[in-house]
């Protein structure tokens, strides 16, 4: 924003004092303005040249509203007719014509292919610029659709004048549900039809294409095989035609008339909502309906649109068996009553999330039903509901404690953390009776309910673990259930002390019962995921380390999902524990197990998540990003939480490319992550702040310091809000980059207030090994601080102790133990004791085991410290080995690698002309200064210490080569920076000093 | 669903007439998928000029209503200042659901670009900034917001401004006039 609200107020004033005036008198007024309104003056010549001719315009600015290129152009179609040629395709006989457009049975005209097809020639209407494009990238994946009940799409194209077909499977048969009316079909032989349906639709999804128009019409029955067989048609099309900005319902049914019928469609599409296989499922539990009983579950015929969207959305849907006593189908009423019932209505129900998960379950739960056995879908009671609700609320308290663990553990934990904040869809009545006990338990009037209502859930749960011990003790296996769901709640909360108890009796009472191999594993890893939890890592290691070799070569598919979900806890417990040591191999089985055992689930996109954050911690990127890139389109298709997953997702590929130097893409997936929090939790939320500390340092990095300081500045109000319920690291994390963006800006009081306050609650600590990450980084945060102010001596006392908690955890031989000690040392030599200062440095740059090839490491950054010493020193000569080496280390990297090191080049930079000055050689010396100028400014504000010292730098060489007058002008610059940062250090501010000298004292 | 729901227009028109302007607003209300309608029009428009049409097709809209509501005259203007504001709201909409999508947000299946994030056009961008510098203008001259809204986002005339807001012809044009010049400096343009 150019100007402030007042600023525009005062515009605003002026504004109105010229329009009174009459157009030739303006300009003289304009011109007697005084300098403080320099500023609107642009602003008064260019929008009021042209008043007094009504309707015109001189200024283009918000003439019109851009366009946005939606929707297309109407220019009508010559129609085709038979014998005409569409590209390669003969037209045979018109086959039928909706609002989509006419298809015709067709066949090549050059013979190549013996058989016909079905030709689709969409309306011209329908057509937009980007139709080309999606058709060239979808043809190719539509055309893998290879299932014997899909018919295929042979051909996507365009003809010589450019008109678009699509050439499909030709397929003769009946619609599903004119075959189904037939009273010789029964009920049996109708929900084996629809199973195969079911089956063909997982298989789409399975390779990630939705249908979204499903509907009888595009579902043919044929009999040319021993039994009947479904055959489905046009799948991918609806989304072909609509594209990509259009995922909405509302467009498609927009883009398509009439073709859409809203009998079959879902809420979510009526809405305009996003649409994922869940609006599948929807449109196949309404076939299931009419096939079923024989009757649409309601009629929508001749209503408006809005009325239509409401019918689908509030449908109270009668069971398909009563409808059916009513009607034709009253033999089979008595059969579909009950599960029939309920898995129709699963399917059908208005929330995405509470359907089958997948068309396989739905799948599934046919072939069950029609097996008589128990069904997964169950019919709603309140209890159930009220589950539901204490689910739902648990997730939502439970995210923020479950993120805030995997941030200390100095890693994503979350990703799939947040997976496990959903329980598993089937509950007994029993579990959610107990649970509803709980919640509602002694409310036996308004006064008593009212209390329970501002009860804390955490306490509630609390109460339901205390309670469980002495329940249920004949019912081994509903108290089995009622552990693990408490567990998970309880895990989600954030008590896990708590959770890990009960998830230990879980599994010692499994152990005692015999229960299965599978399910004791499960209960183990979930154990060890509570003990990991609690700050236990070894225990936790040792109960995953046992699962894995349980499981060993197990063959069964339960056996082998378990045994994946557990390699992804192993693998992170490697990323924590080991450095990531064995976490690639781990993640890499989990994934290939998930992928088979239980593919398009939470638990695939966890391994692949983990796979990709294992990978990018081992320095391969390309890997990793192949990875997550395999996991996002299976978060996307999950109901519910997809927009967390995939926020986790971009957020892992930040922390991934942050730690391999790629601070753009860093930055990009950073704000992508943002973006997708924005929208599902609010800018105001802890999640978002979360991310945004990635973000914001990573715009201190790469420039855009103002922007950096307003993010973070809303981090860490983000996270006050939260107050004592969150991990005081987060606000920690957000103050020590907010500090070194002030700094960088210039605002050196400020950034000490900052760095003070963060450091606060960790001054009084004894022990560092208490909490030594955030002793590290709000000590060394300070001390930098201090530094620049010229405190050398509270300096190096606070670098000692970010030393002393830095080697608690890592060694001696850590980097940061190697970073602190180097900053001890140039505080020394500023204090005159510089050959103690080059001896330690020199020790420094030897103990660094840094991998070669990486920038900024211990040893590259000792050396520019070493060299910096050696120049005060006098010692140019020794100064340019150090200088020397560090320049071929960089100029042995990627250009796009040494873009984003503008603070360590610049260093370099400087160093190198302070050594031409030293041997006389003005002209480089003003070369170099100039270059560390240029990399400089774009990042610091102009009144930043490190800039002004810079500039005070060029100023003596200058000076030095003659060039005054240039010299004069850059001092007089740093000094007014100097003036306005406040007091800078003397290693600063001696530069000037020198520059000053050289001018002439003045 | 009942057919006594609090919303029918039957209660809204007995609501309206016994003067609640609540009731009127939630009959305007009624209107905004068509409203919704025309802002998409508007925004996919290539070819037309921009204010004809929409006008037009709100004033359809608006005698629909008025039509079955018998709403007093006076309403006429607040209701193309609603329709107005309406249309700025669903354009933005539009705008930033693209955008999110964009930047991967919607579109689950097929096609996975990750690199798509940058691509936000500028005329989005620009729409965007326009929408969030009302905010400025409205603590400026809340009336300047509504011309915008009126001329811009709609793509009313001067004249049709001018009648819904019960001012001259001439007022509406000093306003567009200062609303552009303000939010040229707020853009900083």
């Amino acid at each position: 924003m150019a100007f402030s609200i007042d600023e525009l107020r005062t515009l605003d004033g002026l504004l109105r004092q010229a329009q009174d005036l009459p157009a030739p008198e303006r300009e003289r007024w304009i011109a007697t303005l005084p300098p403080q309104h320099a500023a609107f003056l642009p602003y008064l010549r260019e929008h009021l040249r042209d008043d007094g001719v009504p309707g015109v315009e001189t200024a283009d600015f918000l003439r019109t509203l851009p366009k946005l290129g939606e929707g297309g152009t109407a220019t009508p179609a010559g129609q085709p007719g038979a014998g005409d040629r569409v590209g390669p395709w003969a037209l045979v006989r018109p086959l039928g014509e909706g609002g989509m457009g006419t298809v015709w049975l067709a066949r090549r005209a050059d013979g190549a292919f013996q058989r016909e097809v079905a030709l689709k020639l969409p309306h011209r209407h329908l057509l937009d610029r980007g139709l080309a494009e999606r058709m060239a990238r979808e043809r190719d994946i539509l055309a893998s659709l290879n299932d014997d009940r899909i018919a295929r799409l042979y051909e996507a194209g365009f003809d010589a004048d450019g008109r678009p077909y699509l050439a499909l499977e030709f397929v003769a048969g009946t619609p599903i549900d004119a075959w189904c009316a037939d009273p010789a079909v029964g009920l049996e032989a109708r929900v084996a039809l629809m199973a195969q349906v079911a089956r063909a639709v997982a298989h789409a999804h399975a390779n990630l294409v939705v249908h979204r128009d499903l509907k009888p019409g595009n579902i043919l029955v044929t009999t040319g095989g021993a039994a009947p067989s479904v055959k489905l048609l046009d799948f991918g099309v609806a989304k072909l035609l609509a594209g990509e900005g259009e995922a909405g319902g509302a467009d498609l049914t927009r883009v398509l008339g009439q073709a859409l019928t809203p009998d079959y469609a879902s809420p979510e599409q009526v809405l305009d909502k996003p649409l994922t296989t869940a609006t599948d499922i929807y449109s196949l539990g309404v076939v299931l309906y009419q096939v079923a009983c024989g009757e649409k579950p309601y009629m929508l015929r001749g209503r408006g649109a809005q009325a239509i969207a409401q019918a689908i959305v509030e449908a109270d849907i009668v069971r398909p068996s009563r409808r059916a006593a009513a009607g034709v189908r009253a033999k089979e009423a008595r059969r579909m009553r009950g599960d029939l019932d309920a898995i129709i209505l699963k399917a059908m129900k208005a929330r995405p999330e509470e359907r089958y998960a997948t068309a396989s379950e739905l799948a599934d739960d046919l072939e069950r039903f029609l097996a008589r056995r128990p069904v997964l879908a169950q019919p709603d009671s309140l209890a159930y509901r009220a589950g539901r609700f204490l689910r739902r609320n648990a997730l939502a308290a439970g995210a923020g404690a479950t993120v805030a663990v995997a941030l200390v553990a100095g890693t994503g934990v979350a990703a799939w953390q947040a997976r496990q904040a959903r329980l598993e869809a089937a509950k007994t009545a029993a579990v959610k009776d107990f649970l509803l006990s709980v919640f509602t338990a002694g409310s036996i009037n308004q006064e008593d309910a009212s209390l329970r209502r501002k009860r804390p859930i955490a306490d509630v749960l609390t109460d339901a673990a205390k309670a469980l011990p002495s329940r249920f003790d004949d019912q081994p296996e509903i108290k089995d259930e009622l552990r693990q769901a408490l567990g998970q709640l309880l895990y989600d909360l954030g008590l896990t002390a708590q959770a890990r108890e009960i998830a230990e009796a879980r599994a010692q009472a499994l152990a005692a019962s015999g229960a299965p191999l599978a399910q004791r594993m499960r209960a183990q890893v979930s154990l060890a995921m509570a003990t990991g939890e609690t700050g236990d890592m070894k225990r936790s290691g040792e109960l995953l380390d046992a699962v894995a070799g349980a499981l060993d070569g197990a063959s069964g598919r339960e056996a082998r999902a378990v045994l994946g979900e557990a390699l992804t806890q192993r693998a992170m417990h490697r990323v924590v524990m080991t450095g990531g040591r064995g976490a690639v191999e781990d993640a890499r089985r989990a994934a290939a197990l998930l992928r088979q055992a239980s593919p398009g689930t939470e638990a695939e996109a966890s391994a692949l998540i983990m796979l990709g954050l294992a990978q990018g911690f081992g320095g391969d990127i390309a890997a990793a990003q192949a990875a997550f890139d395999a996991a996002l389109p299976i978060a996307r298709a999950l109901p519910g939480d997809a927009a967390k997953l995939e926020a986790a997702i971009h957020t892992r590929l930040t922390e991934v490319l942050m730690r391999n130097d790629e601070w753009a893409r860093a930055l990009g997936h950073a704000r992508q992550a943002l973006a997708i929090i924005e929208r599902f939790a609010g800018g105001d939320s802890f999640s978002w702040a979360r991310t945004a500390i990635y973000a914001g340092l990573l715009m201190g990095r790469t420039g855009e310091s103002a922007e950096a300081i307003r993010v973070l500045e809303q981090a860490e109000r983000n996270f006050a809000r939260f107050g004592a319920d969150i991990d005081p690291e987060f606000a920690g994390a957000a103050r020590a980059f907010l500090s070194q963006t002030l700094l960088d800006h210039g605002q050196l009081a400020r950034a000490r207030e900052v760095a003070e306050t963060a450091y606060a609650p960790f001054a009084e600590v004894k022990d560092v090994a208490t909490a030594p990450a955030s002793i590290n980084r709000g000590a060394s945060r300070l001390g930098y601080v201090l530094q620049a102010q010229g405190d050398y001596a509270r300096s190096t006392a606070l670098f000692g102790r970010a030393r002393a908690a830095a080697e608690a955890v890592g060694g001696a031989a850590a980097p940061d133990v190697l970073a602190m000690r180097r900053l001890i040392a140039l505080n020394e030599a500023w204090q005159g004791r510089r050959d103690a200062a080059i001896a330690e440095l020199r020790r420094v740059i030897e103990a660094d085991r840094s991998p070669a090839g990486r920038l900024a490491t211990q040893a590259q950054l000792g050396r520019l410290a070493l060299a910096r010493v050696l120049l005060d020193a006098g010692r140019p000569d020794e100064a340019g080995i150090e200088i020397d080496s560090v320049a071929a280390a960089m100029a042995a990297l990627p250009a796009s690698t040494q873009a984003f090191q503008a603070p360590f080049l610049a260093q370099l930079e400087g160093l190198r002309g302070e050594r031409a000055l030293q041997r006389g050689e003005a002209g480089e010396a003003v070369a170099r200064f100039g270059a560390a100028v240029e990399r400089l400014a774009p990042r610091h504000h102009p009144q930043s210490p490190v800039l002004a010292s810079a500039r005070a730098d060029l100023a003596r060489a200058l000076a030095a080569s003659g060039e005054r007058s240039r010299a004069r002008a850059l001092a007089d610059e740093a000094r007014a920076a100097f003036a306005a940062a406040g007091p800078a250090a003397p290693h600063l501010r001696r530069s000037l000093a020198a520059a000053d000298r050289l001018l002439g004292a003045r | 669903m009942t057919a006594s729901a609090p919303d029918a227009p039957e209660d809204l028109i007995e609501r309206l007439r016994a003067g609640d302007a609540a009731a009127r607003d939630a009959l305007f209300a009624q209107c905004y998928p068509d409203l919704k309608r025309l802002a998409r029009a508007r925004l996919a428009d290539t070819h037309r000029g921009p204010s004809l049409d929409t006008t037009s097709l709100v004033h359809d809209v608006y005698l629909k209503l008025a039509g079955m509501a018998k709403l007093p005259v006076e309403s006429r203007g607040h209701f193309m200042a609603y329709a107005a504001h309406a249309m700025r709201t669903h354009v933005i909409d539009i705008v930033r659901s693209r955008a999110a999508e964009m930047h991967g947000g919607g579109a689950p299946h097929v096609s996975l670009d990750t690199d798509l994030g940058e691509r936000l056009a500028n005329d989005e961008t620009e729409l965007v900034r326009v929408h969030e510098a009302l905010e400025s203008l409205a603590q400026v001259d809340a009336r300047l917001v509504q011309v915008v809204e009126m001329r811009y986002f709609a793509g009313f005339t001067e004249e049709e401004v001018a009648n819904a807001l019960g001012v001259t012809d001439r007022t509406v044009r000093r306003d567009w006039q200062r609303a552009r010049a303000l939010l040229a400096a707020a853009l900083g343009r």
